[in-house]
């Protein structure tokens, strides 16, 4: 944790002074690069990974490096991808499957979630799947209802899963590293909107353990619990909130399977109100799970209800307007918090 | 109806004074007084063989 000059304390993956500072993206790619240095079982499959880095260029230099058996470009089939994918982990390798954007990753279920998910249950242990599914998510980028949602809550679902969805590079990076290197399937989450993003990175080696929330921002008087991009728009929110006289603790799950229960429980009942943020769908969506484990361990020291704010029930529009009428914003959440704080 | 408010209203007002041990989130539950794990193996027993 550093500390701001207005005291408030931040974690080292959104303020580190003097800290290295490299893209979301970068982040990724070195994490794969080096973890494809360390262990040679490491190798990537996908559309247009190879000869292109892929569509967002995350892999640029990954092909040329480690050559066309490690980074290979596979025909236009997801099934196909992480069929390969799930083979291979089971019969010893480290594969890194990655599926361009998280609405085609409904083409993988039988592969993900009948088989990589149960496999080391059904074989009595005997079998692992050490497999990385890497995939995009997230809307505003005008890319309209079939390549812009954000479904990370259909894979939480799923027993014999981890997912990971970071915000900042710092968290990529750590997190990434520690997915390809854990005997599970992990389905990484990664928002096209924070390619770009810059922060924090060390140069020196380092991994971020599955299922640790981070408080990004400490606070008083509401928890606000974000994913992903939604981080940003809780820090902003968090700005306008301290203007007001809202001191708002910002919680970082990092994955939302395993689940650090404790850390939001802890956060919530020093706060004594809690926001749930998240660009999934509202309905059945990774908020509603975050509220509950909030409500049933801090029920007693709350002050207001848990409330959550998700992406609306609607198919995610093309015209731009309605587009960012549907997903959460820094206004909606400080309209909310000023509410549940008796100043709405 | 009267009385019945303001016998639960003192009890809301105070409820962070509530004993811990009772607001403790808990994953064994109890069955007729008896922990479920007396008889059932626990929820978390179960799941240990999900993840390798």
């Amino acid at each position: 944790m550093s500390t701001l000059e207005n005291g408030i304390r931040c974690s080292p993956a959104i303020h580190a002074p003097g800290e290295r500072q490299i893209t979301f993206a970068q982040a990724i790619h070195e994490a794969v690069d080096e973890e494809m240095t360390r262990d040679e079982r490491v190798f990537a499959i996908g559309e247009d990974i190879a000869v292109a880095g892929s569509v967002f260029k995350v892999f640029v230099g990954l092909y040329e490096k480690f050559g066309p058996e490690r980074v290979i470009d596979s025909p236009i089939s997801e099934a196909g991808i992480a069929g390969i994918g799930v083979g291979a982990a089971i019969t010893g390798m480290r594969p890194i499957v990655d599926i361009m954007f998280c609405d085609f990753a409904t083409l993988v279920m039988d592969q993900l979630v009948n088989q990589a998910a149960k496999t080391h249950y059904m074989s009595g242990g005997k079998l692992k799947v050490p497999m990385v599914l890497r995939t995009t998510m997230g809307a505003g980028s005008r890319t309209a209802a079939q390549h812009s949602q954000s479904l990370h809550a259909l894979f939480s679902h799923i027993p014999g899963l981890k997912v990971a969805i970071p915000a900042t590079p710092y968290d990529a990076k750590g997190l990434m590293k520690s997915a390809i290197g854990d005997d599970n399937p992990v389905v990484f989450f990664e928002d096209r909107a924070l390619f770009q993003q810059v922060g924090p990175v060390p140069e020196a080696e380092y991994t971020l353990p599955l299922g640790q929330a981070d408080i990004k921002r400490t606070g008083d008087d509401i928890t606000i619990v974000a994913t992903s991009s939604m981080v940003y728009v809780a820090l902003e929110a968090a700005e306008k909130l301290a203007e007001a006289g809202i001191s708002a603790e910002l919680i970082d799950p990092r994955t939302t399977s395993p689940l650090d229960a404790g850390t939001l429980i802890q956060s919530a009942r020093k706060t004594g109100r809690a926001l749930v943020v998240d660009e999934g769908y509202r309905q059945y969506g990774v908020t509603g799970e975050i509220a509950s484990v909030i409500a049933d361990g801090a029920f007693y020291y709350l002050d207001a209800p848990v409330k959550r704010i998700g992406a609306m029930s609607v198919p995610v529009p093309f015209s731009p307007a309605m587009e960012d009428l549907t997903i959460p914003n820094a206004d909606s959440v400080v309209e909310m918090a000023k509410t549940m704080c008796g100043r709405g | 109806m009267g009385i019945l408010c303001f016998m639960i209203l003192p009890v809301q007002c105070q409820r962070k004074s509530v004993d811990d041990s009772l607001t403790e989130p808990t994953r064994e539950g109890t069955h007729e007084g008896r922990p479920y794990g007396a008889s059932f193996p626990s929820e978390s027993e179960v799941e240990r063989h999900v993840y390798a």
